[in-house]
């Protein structure tokens, strides 16, 4: 059974977005950039995460000035606008920039919604891949984080209920702050012996190990893998044949050459709308067997 | 000796073709692929470069209360992030390298920084940043007896890891921006990010100098103490 993306094996998730991620990024092409960004933005609101407003905005902003900073500072192409101080403002390297600032934000939105996705279980697993000592300091870290947070507040509490938590200025309470990290450390340091310690007892570094991974490949993983892989190479097959021809100086002119270029963006359309389209066949048939109900 | 030898050439294998190789590679690739591919070819070369070192850390033997350190140092240096302006992570990595080794420090600053892009935002950038804070931490490694000893050329090395930093990090962002290396551009790059070249300055001095000496009597406390 085929599901989402964010729910398949997290190799199916890093695959998608490295493709995606990676065919915005290395070709700007602009058709190409444009259902990059739709496709980027539309799964950036159907997956659920946290500030979606406030990063809207701020892509935004930044792709206001992106587009402004091309034409300032570059000075190529046929076609002057205006002159600022003798030198010209041309509409090739506007078009430039705005190209370059599309394939940057859509690029943003992509690495945004992989963040969202790519929850620290899934780095887990795929760092394990790699490296199994690796994905254990991995996992280690990640579950020091809250550990130190908490026992930061207790030795702050004990620090005050021992009268050696001084607050009356801002001198006296950086300092207390450093005495409070510099107990942390000496604790986590220790702690961190123990836990070593713990587990050689346990025979950790006898023999071979495997790691703990709660998610197998399945056929559905293997379906969207396959579609994936298919879909990229048709567009690879379309760059490497010569397509999705472009140039912004000294004039802009996209050219096309008919069905592969076609074929070419209709691939990606379909590879940047996958996700969106899954998450529909799901909501769709969640909907049926309701009214089955 | 031979197993000195053995041991000289493996360490010399498994630095030399992440940190020489790989970015040689990359200067080649670049120059024979022409103009446009630059941009491919270094995020590969970055990313190679840290999947090798990541293949070659399973196959050594390192220690459990090593790597448990390096855990803990990890953890401290990726919430230290969330201090606002201050960024301590290159100050953690740079005192991991000197006291655990340069492997230690690698580990320590590309993880660092891994792990919180995950807060910050992650990107292609990442990659880079991985390789260049685990870079600062490896080299704090190899120049360890002089920066343990000298403590203003240590502030000194914070403070040179702190504009190197912006500055190959801006090399990346006007590759991305323009498809090619553009002086103009670079400039204006380096321009708007003063605020931050000087924020990784100050902070890797203020940090260093403040957590070098207490941090350094812990982790040889515990070399020490356990024998690690």
């Amino acid at each position: 059974m085929i599901r989402r993306i964010e729910d398949s094996n997290p190799i199916v998730t890093f695959f998608y977005f490295a493709c995606t991620a990676g065919v915005t990024m290395f070709v700007p092409y602009p058709p190409l950039l444009v259902i990059s960004l739709i496709g980027a933005v539309m799964y950036f609101y159907t997956v659920k995460g946290e500030h979606k407003g406030s990063f809207t905005i701020f892509a935004f902003i930044l792709f206001l000035l992106l587009v402004i900073a091309n034409p300032l500072v570059s000075h190529k192409g046929d076609t002057a606008l205006l002159f600022i101080n003798g030198r010209p403002i041309t509409l090739e390297s506007f078009y430039f920039g705005l190209n370059s600032a599309v394939m940057i934000i859509a690029a943003l939105y992509w690495f945004r919604t992989l963040t969202f996705v790519l929850t620290s279980d899934k780095l887990i697993y795929l760092t394990s891949l790699l490296s199994k000592n690796l994905s254990l300091i991995i996992s280690m870290s990640v579950r020091f984080v809250p550990l130190f947070t908490r026992q930061r507040r207790k030795i702050k509490e004990t620090q005050r209920a021992m009268g050696l938590y001084n607050d009356d200025s801002l001198t006296h309470e950086i300092r207390s702050n450093i005495r409070i990290f510099s107990i942390l450390i000496t604790w986590a340091l220790e702690g961190g012996i123990t836990t070593a310690d713990s587990m050689e007892a346990r025979g950790f570094s006898l023999g071979r190990r495997t790691c703990f991974r709660n998610k197998r490949i399945d056929r559905g993983d293997v379906g969207l893998l396959v579609i994936m892989a298919g879909l990229l190479s048709v567009i690879l097959i379309c760059i490497v044949s010569g397509g999705f021809e472009y140039s912004f100086y000294p004039k802009t002119r996209i050219v096309s050459n008919g069905t592969k270029d076609i074929l070419g963006l209709a691939a990606f359309c379909g590879l940047s709308l996958l996700p969106v389209i899954l998450k529909a066949e799901v909501s769709l048939k969640w909907k049926y067997l309701q009214r089955r109900v | 000796m031979l197993m000195i030898k053995n041991e000289r050439a493996g360490s010399l294998i498994r630095y030399g073709v992440p940190f020489l190789l790989v970015p040689s590679l990359a200067v080649a690739g670049s120059l024979a692929l022409g103009g446009g591919s630059h941009l491919l070819v270094s995020l590969a070369a970055a990313g190679l470069a840290l999947l090798l070192f990541a293949v070659g850390f399973d196959r050594k033997k390192i220690g459990t209360r090593r790597m448990v350190i390096c855990a803990v140092m990890t953890a401290l240096a990726f919430a230290g992030r969330f201090i606002p302006f201050l960024n301590p992570i290159t100050a953690m990595a740079v005192i991991t390298g000197i006291y655990m080794g340069s492997e230690a420090g690698f580990l320590v600053g590309s993880l660092a920084a891994l792990l919180s892009n995950f807060y910050f935002g992650q990107g292609p950038w990442t990659v880079f940043q991985m390789l260049a804070w685990g870079l600062i931490g490896f080299f704090a490694g190899v120049l360890s007896k002089r920066l343990k000893a000298n403590m203003p050329l240590l502030l000194i090395y914070g403070a040179l890891c702190g504009v190197m930093y912006s500055f190959i990090m801006d090399i990346w962002t006007v590759l991305w921006y323009n498809k090619g290396f553009s002086l103009g551009l670079y400039g204006a790059a380096l321009v708007s990010a003063i605020p931050y070249t000087l924020s990784y300055m100050v902070s890797n001095v203020l940090f260093l100098a403040l957590l070098f000496k207490p941090f350094g009597v812990k982790l040889e406390r515990v070399r020490v103490k356990y024998g690690i």
